[in-house]
């Protein structure tokens, strides 16, 4: 079975690359575009008969105005993929020598794969907002580690403090204050994980927990309240 | 001084089944250069991994070509299965690469009737046709289908062939070669045949070389390239594979890889029904979205090396799924092959490169 491997090069390096891989006898497979938020993404891949070695170049982000230079001096089988992502995907590509001028595929609207779907764009937003949550999540529990470990470390500073100056205050009340602060933060503490946990939903389904949760919350405050 | 002149061939020709146009610059009756132009029928398949999931997608990749449909959705579940890091039991593989040469089988006898009809043996064409008929048969009796065969799934097979129905198909083969040798024999000696195809249409081993041309087209002119030899799927399990080429680099001598790449498709099924395993035909995946990363397949089509490349975002569509087919890449060599030629072997030259636009549009 052959090998793959992915490269990322910047556009600049391009036209030395393919020169390299021309002379190494690599074969031009395919050349394809993508588009992303950043612009056109694009894949060259190579094939080394000799060690079975599939290569691909990655160029990413390529701008609407980025000229991309032609490998078809290198490798005429690429005039059909260049004119094709300049069609398809309106990148600009300079020195071809074979140029359909955008005709080369007759489509009706002008670069058609560019559009991103509705479908698609939900996803990524929802993906997008997933990952913001797991990171704010993280975030969240490596300052409260960070904070415990603190906290352990002023406690035991002040054990032995109290240890040191005295040896009869064993059996002191707990400060209710304090109790109350710590059942305040800990309520605080949950609703901050439910925040988060709703901001990873879908919107829809968010608004329904919500509104259950406040529905509960009002039960709650009217037993209180008899 | 000649004459220059720009002759439009096609998209609508008697010889070309499917729409690809050609402007013909002709000096008298020699072709001085020829420009191609496709995009009459695209679909823009590849951009529908936007509206359907990854397991709905392998429905599209399957409906790309009437043709590879079979292999087109191989590739596609393939890449996918690389993606996503999925190891499918080996008996996925010997009854995906099966029907892969069934494919190859009924896609060389298409286009060896094609080949005929244009000659005007509509007698041949019939009779190449009624044995491709016969692989349809089988398409139907082991998947349900005669063209989508709607097998594969990503993860494994939506059901299994069973070992009868696999007997059967070695039994339906044979009859088929004894019919097909007798066919090959009035095709391939016959004087009317060769003095249309042979020094027709020459691209030397250099020139496909340069032009990275794949298949039965590159094959013609002494190429060992064939993807099959990398021992993808279940073809590693093959005791002995060796790529068909010939060195006369005419229309004639592709004409001869794909007469007997069919009666090497034959031997390479009989072997994988002898040695096929048991353990399972996979299920279909059950991941709820494909990871970010990328990952791409070649494979060895009935008209060359295809490309099947997936690029996966963390949801459950893909950001982007690409197929590179044969026909795509031996646009070149057809354009180089057509330089010089007499404007009357064009059609020859055209249908001896055998181009799928369906697949080209995609």
């Amino acid at each position: 079975m052959y090998t793959t491997e992915f490269v990322d090069i910047p556009l600049v390096e391009l036209l030395a690359r393919v020169q390299t891989l021309k002379h190494e006898g690599f074969r031009f497979v395919q050349m394809c575009g993508e588009t992303t938020e950043a612009g056109t993404d694009l894949l060259y891949t190579f094939y080394d008969e000799v060690r079975d070695n599939a290569l691909n170049l990655c160029v990413y982000g390529i701008g609407e105005d980025t000229e991309v230079p032609s490998i078809q001096e290198l490798y005429f089988a690429a005039f059909s993929y260049e004119n094709e992502t300049h069609d398809l995907f309106g990148v600009h590509f300079i020195n071809m020598k074979l140029d359909f001028g955008g005709h080369f595929f007759n489509v009706a609207e002008e670069a058609p794969m560019t559009v991103i779907t509705p479908e698609m764009k939900a996803e990524r937003e929802k993906l997008a907002k997933q990952r913001a949550a797991a990171a704010a999540k993280a975030r969240k529990a490596a300052e409260e580690k960070q904070a415990a470990e603190a906290e352990a470390a002023a406690d035991a500073k002040e054990a032995a403090v109290a240890a040191g100056k005295s040896a009869g205050s064993v059996g002191d009340k707990p400060d209710p204050a304090a109790e109350a602060r710590s059942d305040a933060d800990k309520e605080a503490e949950r609703a901050a994980k439910m925040e988060a946990k709703l901001a990873a939903m879908d919107p829809e389904k968010a608004a329904k927990v919500r509104a259950a949760l406040a529905a509960k919350a009002a039960k709650a405050a009217q037993k209180d309240g008899e | 001084m000649a004459t220059r002149s720009v002759i439009p061939f096609g998209p609508q020709h008697p010889v070309l089944p499917e729409p690809i146009h050609l402007d013909l610059v002709v000096e008298d009756e020699k072709v001085v250069e020829a420009i191609p132009q496709i995009g009459f029928i695209h679909r823009g398949l590849e951009k529908l991994t936007q509206k359907r999931d990854y397991n709905q997608f392998v429905y599209i990749a399957e409906r790309t070509c009437g043709i590879c449909s079979h292999g087109h959705g191989y590739g596609y579940v393939s890449a996918t299965e690389k993606l996503l890091g999925i190891e499918v039991p080996r008996r996925v593989d010997y009854i995906r690469d099966i029907l892969e040469e069934l494919t190859r089988i009924h896609s060389h006898l298409l286009w060896l009737g094609l080949l005929a009809d244009a000659f005007g043996f509509e007698a041949l064409f019939n009779h190449c046709w009624r044995l491709r008929e016969n692989i349809l048969d089988i398409f139907q009796r082991t998947c349900g289908g005669r063209i989508i065969l709607s097998i594969l799934v990503v993860g494994g097979l939506a059901h299994d062939i069973d070992d009868a129905d696999l007997k059967g198909i070695c039994d339906k083969l044979d009859s088929i070669k004894r019919d097909y040798l007798e066919i090959m024999d009035t095709m391939m000696n016959d004087m009317s045949v060769k003095s249309r195809l042979c020094g027709v249409g020459v691209i030397s081993y250099e020139e496909a070389t340069e032009l990275s041309m794949v298949g039965p087209f590159a094959k013609g002119s002494g190429l060992v390239h064939d993807m099959r030899t990398t021992g993808y799927g279940a073809y590693g399990d093959l005791d002995h594979f060796e790529p068909i080429i010939s060195t006369e680099c005419d229309c004639y001598a592709r004409c001869k890889v794909r007469a007997q790449e069919v009666i090497q498709s034959i031997d390479i099924i009989k072997e994988f029904v002898s040695k096929i395993p048991h353990d399972g035909i996979g299920q279909k995946s059950k991941a709820k979205v494909v990871p970010e990363g990328q990952s791409h397949v070649l494979l060895e089509q009935p008209r060359g090396e295809a490309f099947y490349y997936v690029r996966g975002n963390g949801t459950k569509y893909l950001d982007r799924f690409r197929l590179r087919t044969p026909t795509s890449q031996n646009l070149g060599g057809l354009v180089k092959a057509l330089q010089g030629v007499d404007l009357a072997d064009v059609p020859m030259i055209i249908l001896t490169i055998d181009p799928c636009i369906s697949c080209t549009e995609r």
